[in-house]
């Protein structure tokens, strides 16, 4: 143990230290039903995790792992494009706002997963329909985020828009553009845990690679405490990609005051 | 004078453009029945300093809007040298009353600042030059890399005033400026404005309700009277320049100035 010089000690250690005191309790609660025979069928904490220690040996996992978090980026990526593109034009223009408003209304309320079956034809059993269904799904938070900071900026730079005499290629780089950075990233942030939570159904439904297939591969083989083990591992792989984002959100709103 | 014209901006010469002629000017907002103005004529010569005074509600931020082509009237027309406006002629600076609907929070000061220049595709080296100088001429030298909410309220107006004459306009339109501000920040942007007023002479039309300032601003105070707007009496006002805060304002003929305007506006 090191002694570093720490002005608020007792606040900064409490803040993980509840977080694991937590998580501690979940477990032994866990470990209290299984014993106690409550519920069948699940395997204990001891056995989940000599089971995830096990599966980290190998390099299945985290080939998974790999996949599902290239594929998942990948979509955030697509939608954050789309998003940012057809939310700013949506915002931009208040004629642009109405034609668009129905038809992102209508599609914004189409469960994702009720596309799987379409994009599976369409796109094939690989990665593309992967992407394609989780940017799907990310890319609603990420667009009524855009259209919405859009409208805002250009009620409020309406008039100075005009007298410094801007068209709308300028106005998208100099004001939309920069204006959404705080709705993009709060967009992504949200849309993250959505494009996880879709690339994961697709793989366990329909495509036979990442971190949803070793779920499904091991449920199939009724190696529980491997399902389980990928299980908790596709958790802590949630829990990354929402601290990757809310460090991107500190970073966006921090150059931004 | 010949060594103070190789610092002095391009447009040094006494102003030959930015003349504004306002002809029975109309206006009504949609959805009301009364116009704001009816027939409003008055013409403001190149270079000069003219504030419009009057009862609060009398139209005068409705004017400089007329003004400036982001309304348009319904009967009658402005015209800059000679041009009617119908939209934001180039060559024109507008210094709105609320600094945070005009600063970008996004950009830095110097950012902000070059904003018009970025927007009219004046090159990149160009910018950083000028936006130095007007910074400095601004009194705010050193806050380029600032962010606008780093900045007190004065110096914001200061910036939003620094990127309206960064393009050295023709004409330079100011509503309420420094409505905001505490007396002593309001005395200081007062000189500043005044002093590169001096250099660069726009045509400088500011909207005011405080009849201090107007005097102590303007060439010329129009005082307008309300419902519909109209002028009500044309005030030249004669001190010599460079003025003074505190002498300008003590002398006699400030005072008698400024209590006729108030009787006048009183009696309205």
């Amino acid at each position: 143990m090191t002694v570093t010089l720490n002005l608020t000690p007792t606040r900064r250690a409490a803040r993980p230290l509840l977080g694991a005191i937590g998580v501690g309790i979940a477990v032994v609660l866990w470990a209290a039903v299984v014993g106690l025979r409550l519920v069948e069928g699940i395997p204990g904490p001891v056995d989940v995790f000599s089971a995830l220690a096990g599966q980290l040996g190998t390099p299945g996992l985290w080939a998974a792992t790999v996949h599902t978090v290239l594929v998942t980026v990948a979509a955030l990526a697509c939608a954050a494009v789309a998003g940012v593109l057809v939310g700013a034009i949506a915002g931009m223009s208040v004629s642009a706002g109405r034609l668009l408003a129905s038809s992102i209304d209508t599609l914004r309320f189409v469960p994702p997963v009720a596309l799987i079956p379409v994009v599976l034809l369409v796109l094939g059993f690989g990665v593309a329909s992967e992407i394609a269904v989780a940017a799907f799904a990310a890319v609603w938070p990420i667009l009524l985020g855009v259209a919405t900071a859009s409208a805002g900026l250009r009620r409020r730079y309406a008039d100075v828009v005009r007298v410094a005499r801007i068209g709308p290629a300028r106005q998208l780089r100099m004001i939309y553009l920069p204006g959404t950075v705080p709705a993009v990233v709060t967009g992504i942030r949200t849309g993250s845990a959505l494009a996880l939570i879709l690339v994961i159904a697709v793989e366990m439904l329909a495509v036979p690679a990442g971190l949803g297939h070793e779920v499904r591969f091991a449920g199939d083989a009724l190696a529980l405490p491997t399902m389980y083990a990928n299980i908790v591992w596709t958790g802590l792989i949630g829990v990354l990609f929402d601290a990757l984002s809310r460090l991107g959100d500190r970073l966006a709103r921090g150059t931004a005051p | 004078m010949t060594d103070l014209a190789s610092t002095s901006p391009p447009r040094s010469t006494p102003a030959s453009t930015g003349q504004i002629d306002v002809a029975g000017l109309s206006y009504r907002y949609p959805g009301t029945d009364d116009p704001v103005i009816d027939g409003l004529d008055f013409t403001v010569e190149p270079g000069r300093f003219v504030c419009i005074v009057g009862p609060s509600g009398c139209g005068k931020t409705t004017l400089l809007r007329l003004l400036s082509g982001l309304l348009r009237p319904d009967a009658g027309e402005v015209q800059i040298d000679g041009t009617a406006v119908t939209e934001p002629p180039p060559g024109l600076g507008f210094v709105f009353q609320d600094h945070t609907r005009a600063l970008l929070p996004w950009r830095t000061a110097a950012r902000n600042v070059e904003f018009g220049l970025e927007a009219a595709g004046v090159p990149r080296a160009e910018r950083a030059e000028r936006v130095r100088d007007v910074l400095r001429r601004v009194h705010l030298p050193g806050v380029g890399h600032r962010y606008p909410a780093q900045l007190s309220g004065g110096m914001q107006q200061r910036l939003q005033i620094a990127r309206a004459l960064v393009a050295q306009p023709r004409v330079l339109l100011m509503d309420e400026p420094f409505a905001a501000l505490d007396a002593l920040t309001r005395y200081a942007l007062e000189d500043g404005l005044l002093e590169l007023w001096a250099e660069l002479r726009p045509t400088v039309v500011f909207v005011t309700h405080d009849l201090d300032e107007a005097i102590y601003l303007a060439d010329t105070v129009i005082v307008l009277r309300r419902g519909p707007a109209r002028v009500v009496r044309t005030v030249p006002v004669e001190f010599a320049r460079p003025r003074d805060q505190a002498a300008t304002r003590a002398h006699a003929d400030f005072v008698a100035m400024r209590y006729e305007l108030f009787e006048t506006i009183r009696a309205l």
